[in-house]
């Protein structure tokens, strides 16, 4: 008899398609909505803003040009010296603490960044920026 | 005959491969990838690999390589900056971070600094880039 014919087997493999369309979407969304450069912060100074002002010690005064040369007191130094010719002076004389660094005309924030960075990593602190 | 292949389990299964590759993909970009900032500005901060990476959750002043400046989705100038800041929340934290282009003149960069410390903004942190240039 038909009417008493079993139904038919409709338990085939799910299919993978939708699955697939979804995890495009998701991937395509994170490759691009994702960046690999990470970010990070420096803080800055602006002179004759610190709370913390010692009026015993003077600080050290240095200079960076539009195209990336340093002055310490007046005179040149090369950027491979700038941070330990600082903390090496810093550390000879004791009336002086601290370094204001000069931006001349022109210098662009990199610039600013770069000698910054060289401060920090020679130890020097507090500097505060001076135009 | 009994050596008949069968051919649909075969079709079935040349999806798989495909979707482990995607799978895999996928989850490389969770783990590797953060969601990018969005800035009020197109300001591209400058590179320092040694810069420390600890990121505050404050606030952000955007500074144009035009000197445009930006805080809080409302583009006002150098000297509407220490005003604007100084509309926060009384509750808000005396913490700023500023976003400053590469080629934006340093001496931008202090005019920026000293209207903050005139709105009584007393720290203020540079954002810099940690990855390559």
């Amino acid at each position: 008899m038909p009417l008493l014919r079993k139904p038919v087997e409709i338990r085939t493999a799910l299919s993978l398609t939708p699955l697939i369309d979804v995890v495009f979407l998701l991937l395509l969304f994170f490759m691009l909505a994702s960046v690999f450069h990470r970010e990070g912060e420096i803080e800055i100074a602006a002179r004759g803003t610190s709370t913390h002002e010692q009026p015993t010690t003077q600080p050290l005064f240095a200079r960076v040009h539009a195209d990336g040369r340093y002055d310490v007191n007046g005179e040149p130094v090369d950027a491979e010296q700038f941070g330990s010719s600082i903390a090496a002076t810093l550390a000879a004389s004791s009336d002086l603490s601290g370094v204001v660094l000069q931006i001349r005309k022109g210098a662009s924030t990199q610039i600013v960044v770069d000698s910054l960075i060289l401060l920090r990593e020679a130890g020097v602190s507090p500097v505060s920026l001076a135009r | 005959m009994q050596l008949q292949q069968p051919k649909k389990a075969v079709q079935q299964n040349s999806q798989l491969p495909l979707i482990n590759i995607v799978f895999l993909m996928l989850i490389f970009f969770l783990l590797a990838g953060t969601i990018a900032p969005s800035y009020e500005l197109d300001v591209a901060p400058p590179s320092a690999q040694q810069s420390p990476s600890e990121i505050r959750q404050v606030s952000t002043v955007y500074v144009s390589k035009d000197g445009e400046v930006s805080f809080q989705n409302g583009l006002t100038d150098i000297a509407g900056l220490g005003a604007a800041v100084a509309q926060r929340p009384s509750n808000s934290p005396d913490t700023l971070r500023v976003a400053v282009d590469q080629e934006t003149d340093g001496q931008l960069l202090i005019d920026v600094v000293a209207q903050l410390r005139g709105a009584g903004i007393n720290q203020v942190y540079l954002v810099t880039r940690r990855g390559e240039p």
